[in-house]
């Protein structure tokens, strides 16, 4: 080890780093949203122009995302509203995008963060502007992409195991919110044109 | 779980709902419809296991 002292100095960053990381959000899960059996289930499907997406994103000097987390929030102020339950912040779990400019053309790298929400926040720019902030600091934590570095670890774990660890990282949030790239031209199936691609992905503490 | 995946100019959103939390998922869906005016169509399937 030629730099003992620097390697200890960046295992020390990296340790605080990573609690950060794993540290609960400051928000309370909503009293509106708790409980709940964990075995039913509802799915909706919802469309949004994406040039209404990126025209609001580009207003508040955001991406995509933060316009799309910004919505959500939006939606989940409106339902506490109508229930008389008005909250200021909401534990979610959203994506932060680890991708950078020596990442190949179509590369795709994004990390899990937990966040305390402004559901509260009723103008849609200031939710914007707030997620992208979260966003940046959240990007710069040495442990945030640490799945990737214990995955192969992980993978040697019996199922229930991982299950357990699973479900203990993600159910200290009210909603998990995830954005995967799509297409930006049509595709087809067996030569019939393709009119929607939607994910229906696991929710937050729930099992498989 | 809310998740996002764009597709031709459309952001195609899929929820995957506890119905014992939300429980009048009409009302939200609602909530989802006004926060942007934009917003325009609006599908729901629903299932036990």
């Amino acid at each position: 080890m030629r730099n003992p002292g620097a390697v200890a100095s960046d295992a020390l960053r990296f340790g605080r780093s990573l609690r950060r990381v794993l540290t609960p959000p400051p928000a309370e899960r909503s009293p509106l949203l708790r409980g709940g059996s964990g075995f039913g289930y509802r799915l909706v499907l919802h469309d949004v122009p994406l040039g209404d997406l990126k025209a609001a994103a580009k207003a508040a000097g955001g991406s995509v995302n933060d316009a799309f987390l910004a919505g959500v929030l939006g939606a989940f102020r409106r339902y506490h509203e109508h229930h008389g339950v008005p909250i200021d912040l909401m534990p979610i779990g959203i994506p932060v995008s680890l991708r950078t400019s020596d990442d190949p053309m179509g590369g795709n790298r994004f990390a899990g963060a937990r966040f305390a929400a402004p559901v509260g926040e009723a103008d849609p720019r200031t939710r914007i502007e707030i997620i992208r902030e979260f966003v940046i600091t959240a990007r710069a934590e040495p442990a945030i992409g640490f799945l990737d570095l214990v995955a192969p670890a992980l993978s040697r774990l019996p199922t229930a195991a991982i299950i357990e660890l699973a479900a203990g990282m993600t159910n200290v949030s009210d909603v998990q919110a995830s954005n995967i790239p799509g297409l930006g031209h049509p595709v087809y199936l067996a030569g019939a044109r393709v009119t929607g691609l939607y994910p229906l992905g696991p929710r937050p503490g729930s099992l498989p | 779980m809310i998740a996002m995946i764009s597709y031709d100019g459309t952001c195609c959103i899929g929820l995957n709902v506890d119905p014992d939390v939300i429980s009048d998922l009409e009302v939200f869906e609602t909530c989802l419809r006004e926060d942007s005016t934009k917003y325009s169509t609006c599908v729901r399937r629903s299932g036990r296991p």
